[in-house]
């Protein structure tokens, strides 16, 4: 319904007028309105209308032009006949414009004489609105007589008194007051008055005559049939609930006047005021009294007679319990029910007995469970804090059904629960591109998180990273993206880890039961920072039984328990080693402290020598096919923080995540500054010295390359992998021949 | 009626057209389908079967995305089975013509650069690969073929003895491809390399790293005899233990009416061979000693084994490769003439054929074909006593005269020399020389049953005494040989037996 700009209300409104019936009418006629349709409908009616009804008022108090005022109000009137005979119903702005219309039109037709008319249309009003009243300043005495004297015709007068007061009072259905109350002004004719008290008797005066300009008084006396019983709570606060609904909340405190009849058991600044539990139907209640942290209470009431019974009091005790919280690393902040409760170790003593949400969340990951407090109950929780991993769902190519990806999704989204390394939170796909858009990065959703694909440079990619893992409160994302495929269903995972510039690939196949298991165990899987070491470096050959020391790590632990160069390892642990490789798995069976024992060959004599496995350090291996770069990279920054012991090793192997992803910049922004290597001796400050260099020449930097190639080479012992990988020195003099050094 | 006739073979003739073209693939798919039968073909061996459906994609379906596959395999063959560089050269440069854009177009460099590797022995050869190769790494960095290319340009480095560099590259297939398929032999040439730059130590550390991190490969397989035999000649003396060898009894091989007249022994994969000069034969034993063949001989003179595996006997008038014989003849004035003192004959990796002819008093070198390319390493005249060929394909020549030996290269050029006499070794009669798969020369001395070892670049690593070869055991050993992992064969003429020094 368009609203038109009018230059004279004649023609203008008219049309809009038309145009808003027409809409009004197309609403009504052409098919059912729905009740929202139909309020928007009577809302731009009563608009149209009211300024229709301005327009009209303005002809109206244009003397010249009153006359012609009446038509106006009469297609108002129309209209808001038809919407309610369309509706049933009006609002009441509609009905109060339709009963200032009739004001108005009967006044315009007062004053150009059409008495009849006149009359009609105040009577209307009247009928609509019995108590309205003309504004007796504003008008001439002759249209108030006249008003008046239409009134009287049609308004008589009702007073109802009851014994109780308090009542309430309908006249055909029209509420009219609570008793006791004065006369007030009801249509003349046969009225069916009732009288409604909550706990009494109802009564129906069905045929009352109400005559015009008489003044009838009803009396009546309320017949109880309920009972009324007060609860006073200890404290107060307490909802009461009978026979399963709430029928209020005690409040308030004491009053004086019933302090001296309180039993000595209770406290009397904590009791509250009464809750009348009143017009109790006569019979059997069940009551409940419930309050958070308190037990509730319950109780039987039996209302035998229709009165007013003792009021009863009841204190609620409480239920509550303690909360202990730790987390690694502590200073993770605890939300207890979404509220911030403070920072880990966090004693909560009182805590309300039953289920509550706990998130402990920290920089690097949180912790999330659903808990049961008992009463009295001190419950102790550890809340090892771990990273998150937001699955945002499935790409797929053309050619792979909507309906294959919605089970594909759903079925993936199920086994991943099966994840619990890392919190899982599965983000609605739609959700993901809602919190993504902003930030630009949808498009990674839309290509399945592979940068290579789209115009998405990788330090954007980091960028966004960051600043979606800020909005979902993660440090990894996962994508599937489905190609269309004819005989086999691979589904390519590709994980992110915040502030990393490029996803890992993984690729399952979806009708390969074992191979989701076999992901979830690689993202379960803790890079490892460290490994068994023994000192030994051995070879094969065709001459000797088993593998001979070549050479031994100066104070390694081989060296520290007698191993000797030249010596033949025939047997670890009782069993027979052929080669080399064997001597390794051994080594890598046994933890740090665990003792090996090793059969030896020397110059003919065999002997049995225990070693002492020692601790390696660890690089992850770079380009290795199938290793999940950005899963180390979460794990290495948690390590960071749980283990600051760590730290300088977990920031080398950080920047070696960084370097692999190709992201050189913030592997010597971020983490080679901060690496501190006290050893000089196998991975130490040499290996650092040299990474950096490999890092600088990549991005072209050579001085400082070379410079630090150069630092490389003063820590002579320094390796590469492992304490037992290849020397860093010979690495660093090639580095500086191809620099023309 | 004309008309009546021609009409319905016409309409048969559209019919079939019409059937054909909604029976047949589009042209793609079609010479994907060849493409995949083509390479099923070449792995069963069937070239013929596998180049015809190459030839129908390069020929009519040249613009489908499969051609350039074609023509790299077409290549592949001729480089592979063929050997035909000019050929495989020829189909390498038409792909990078036509499809320079192509994702095969590194492969062709490749090829070409290994197509340069294999035909050429000379300095050209190798520069003109290396270039390849770098094209291939620079210009597609993230090809499939960068792995390939760098292990290439480190074995056109070895060739050029610039072993550095080479294990940088070698390095580089480690570290940026570790699960290529030429790791294993990019960390196996690193080790070797190491060798060669005369750290043995480390280079048996490498060589170890080969089977630590690729178990299962070939190249462990090769890294252990490797590791044996520097163990041996190095890491023994380096753990303070002297190099011995003991005769290994499992090497039992035996003849009924004995061994006589021995002239040479030579091994190849299928086992070990000996020439008996007298009684015109050579035996062929297995590795546990058992005789499992013997081949008679006209008036044989020599016999050697060359790099592929194949069996070359020298007769006073030409060859015999693998049972083929070959006559050799020489232009002179009056027309060809055939050589009738042959007493030694090699063969290098390209086919080339070096012959030493006792009358001639030169050595000669012929084509596969048997044509003369001239008098090697010059037109001196010399008496050559023995002829090996080492790994690099430089030709090791014991003379008569002064028992020297002296190793030239394919170009002619004197790589190495090694007297009789030296600051650590005296030899009193070499009879023999022999050279393992690493490329270490051992020299049979007969008179004092000793034998002195040599590294790749001809310096001398030990001289293994009579006790220290089997306990004494030889008496008048008079040829012998070496297998991959440093096991000696050696015939001793006063025991008239063959004897396994492990």
């Amino acid at each position: 319904m368009s609203m038109m700009i009018r230059r004279s209300p004649s023609f203008a409104s008219t049309r809009s007028f038309l145009l808003g019936l027409a809409g009004v009418v197309f609403c009504g006629a052409s098919a059912p309105c729905s009740g929202q349709e139909a309020m928007i409908g009577q809302n731009d009616l009563l608009l149209q209308l009211s300024q229709q009804f301005s327009e009209a008022v303005a002809l109206f108090e244009d003397p010249q032009r009153q006359s012609q005022s009446i038509e106006f109000f009469g297609q108002i009137i129309s209209a808001i006949d038809d919407a309610r005979r369309t509706h049933e119903e009006i609002p009441p702005e509609l009905e109060e414009l339709l009963q200032k219309t009739y004001d108005y039109r009967a006044r315009a037709n007062f004053n150009s004489g059409q008495l009849q008319g006149a009359a009609d249309d105040f009577r209307q009003l009247i009928l609509a609105n019995p108590r309205y009243t003309l504004d007796e300043e504003a008008l001439s005495p002759k249209i108030i007589d006249f008003y008046e004297d239409q009134k009287k015709q049609l308004i008589g007068f009702i007073a109802v008194n009851t014994d109780p007061p308090g009542a309430r009072v309908t006249v055909n259905g029209e509420f009219v007051g609570m008793t006791n109350f004065f006369p007030v002004e009801v249509h003349t004719g046969v009225a069916r008055v009732e009288i409604i008290l909550p706990g009494y008797e109802p009564v129906l005066r069905d045929a009352i005559d109400i005559l015009p300009g008489e003044i009838r008084t009803l009396e009546a006396t309320l017949v109880r049939n309920s009972a009324k019983l007060p609860v006073i709570t200890q404290p107060p606060g307490v909802e009461v609930w009978v026979n399963g609904e709430e029928v209020g909340v005690t409040s308030g405190s004491l009053p004086p006047d019933l302090r001296s009849f309180m039993p000595a058991e209770f406290d009397l600044d904590r009791l509250s005021a009464p809750l009348d539990l009143a017009a109790l139907p006569l019979g059997q209640h069940v009551v409940e009294l419930r309050r958070e942290c308190h037990e509730p209470v319950r109780f039987s009431f039996n209302a035998e007679e229709p009165k007013d019974y003792t009021v009863r009091i009841v204190k609620l005790e409480e239920s509550i319990g303690q909360l202990r919280l730790t987390s690694n690393p502590a200073g993770a902040r605890v939300f207890l029910d979404g509220e911030y409760k403070g920072n880990t170790p966090l004693d909560l003593s009182r805590v309300c007995s039953g289920t509550h949400h706990v998130e402990v969340k920290h920089a690097t990951g949180k912790y999330v469970e659903d808990l049961v407090v008992g009463k009295d109950e001190d419950l102790s929780l550890d809340c090892p804090i771990r990273p998150s991993l937001a699955f945002l769902g499935l790409v797929a190519e053309d050619g792979v059904s909507e309906r294959d990806l919605v089970d594909m999704r759903d079925r993936l989204a199920t086994g991943l629960q099966e994840l619990t390394a890392m919190n899982l939170i599965s983000v609605p796909e739609e959700e993901a591109r809602r919190l993504l858009r902003p930030s630009g990065l949808e498009a990674l959703v839309d290509q399945a998180l592979l940068p290579q694909q789209m115009a998405i440079s990788a330090d954007r990619v980091r960028d966004l990273s960051e600043k979606v893992g800020e909005t979902l409160e993660v440090e990894a994302f996962l994508v599937g993206y489905v190609p269309a495929q004819r005989l086999t269903k691979d589904v390519v995972f590709n994980l992110l880890a915040t502030g990393s510039s490029a996803p890992d690939s993984f690729t399952i196949n979806y009708l390969d039961r074992n191979a989701l298991p076999g992901f979830i165990d690689e993202l379960s899987r803790a890079t490892p920072l460290s490994g068994s070491w023994i000192g030994l470096r051995t070879v094969d050959t065709l001459v000797n039984p088993g593998p001979i020391v070549l050479q031994l790590g100066v104070e390694g632990p081989a060296a520290q328990a007698g191993i000797r160069k030249g010596d033949v390892v025939v047997a670890a642990e009782g069993a027979p080693v052929r080669d080399s490789l064997e001597l390794i798995e051994k080594v890598r069976e046994k933890a740090p402290g665990d003792t090996l024992t090793l059969e030896i060959n020397r110059g003919g004599a065999s002997s049995e020598v225990p070693i002492t496995v020692g601790t390696t350090p660890l690089e992850i291996p770079l380009n290795q096919e199938g290793f999940l770069y950005n899963k180390a990279i979460i794990d290495f920054r948690h390590l960071i923080v749980t283990e600051p012991s760590a730290e300088s090793m977990a920031r080398l192997n950080l920047a070696l995540c960084h370097m692999q992803l190709g992201d050189f910049e913030t592997a010597l922004k971020e983490h080679f500054p901060r690496i501190t290597m006290r050893e000089s001796r196998g991975i130490s400050q040499g290996t650092v010295y040299y990474y950096t260099g490999v890092s600088y020449q990549k991005l072209e930097e050579l001085a400082e390359a070379v410079r630090m190639f150069q630092e490389a080479l003063n820590y002579p012992e320094a390796t590469l992998n492992s304490n037992d990988g290849p020397p860093v020195v010979p690495l660093a003099e090639r580095k500086l021949r191809e620099l023309g050094q | 009626m004309r008309g009546s006739r021609i009409a319905p073979t016409m309409l048969l003739i559209l019919m079939t057209g019409i059937l054909s073209a909604r029976g047949q693939a589009p042209p793609s798919e079609l010479a994907r389908q060849h493409l995949e039968s083509g390479i099923q073909f070449y792995e069963q061996q069937r070239y013929k079967q596998a180049l015809n459906d190459f030839q129908i994609i390069v020929s009519s379906m040249g613009d489908t995305e499969y051609a350039d596959d074609a023509l790299l395999h077409i290549g592949q063959y001729y480089l592979e089975v063929e050997e035909d560089p000019v050929q495989s050269q020829k189909h390498f440069q038409a792909l990078l013509e036509r499809y320079p854009t192509g994702d095969k177009a590194p492969g062709a460099y490749y090829y070409l650069g290994m197509v340069s590797l294999r035909s050429n022995l000379a300095a050209g050869g190798v520069d003109d690969a290396m270039a390849n190769f770098q094209r291939v790494i620079r210009l597609y960095p993230q090809s499939p073929y960068v792995a390939a290319a760098l292990a290439a340009t480190g074995a056109a480095l070895e060739r050029s003895h610039r072993w550095e560099e080479a294990i940088g590259a070698y390095f580089r297939v480690i570290s940026e491809h570790p699960q290529s398929a030429w790791a294993p032999e990019a960390q196996l040439a690193i080790g070797r390399s190491t060798a060669r730059q005369g750290n043995p130590v480390q280079a048996m550390i490498e060589l170890q790293q080969v089977r630590n991190l690729y178990p299962e490969s070939e190249e462990a397989k090769h890294a252990l005899d490797f590791l044996t035999l520097l163990f041996r000649l190095y890491g023994s003396p380096e753990l303070g233990q002297p190099t011995t060898f003991q005769v290994d009894s499992r090497f039992r091989p035996a003849m009924a009416d004995g061994f006589k007249n021995v002239q040479s022994i030579r091994l190849s994969a299928t086992g070990v061979h000996v020439l008996e000069e007298g009684r015109q034969r050579v035996l062929n034993f297995d590795r546990s000693g058992k005789l499992v063949s013997t081949q008679s001989a006209a008036d044989p003179k020599g016999l050697s084994v060359d790099a592929r595996g194949t069996m070359m006997l020298a007769n006073k008038n030409g060859l015999v490769i693998d049972g083929t014989p070959l006559a050799l003849t020489i232009p002179e004035e009056n027309g060809p003439k055939q050589l009738e003192n042959i007493t030694a004959g090699v063969r290098d990796r390209l086919g080339d054929l070096y012959v030493y002819d006792d009358g001639e008093k030169r050595i000669l070198r012929f084509d596969p074909q048997g044509k003369l390319k001239g008098s090697f390493p010059d037109s001196s005249q010399r008496q050559v006593l023995r002829m090996d060929m080492d790994p690099s394909g430089n030709l090791v020549v014991l003379e008569e005269k002064d028992r020297s030996i002296t190793a030239y290269s394919p170009t002619g050029a004197r790589v190495g020399h090694i007297e009789k006499r030296g600051a650590t070794w005296e030899f009193k009669k070499p009879v023999d020389v022999a050279i393992d798969a690493a490329g270490y020369v051992y020299v049979l001395d007969e008179d004092l049953a000793q034998l002195g070892v040599f590294d790749p670049s001809y310096q001398f690593v030990t001289l293994l005494s009579r006790q220290s070869l089997g306990g004494g055991t030889l008496e008048k050993p008079i040829t012998l040989d070496v297998d991959r992992s440093g096991d000696l064969y050696v015939y001793d003429d006063k025991a008239q037996s063959i004897i396994r020094l492990h």
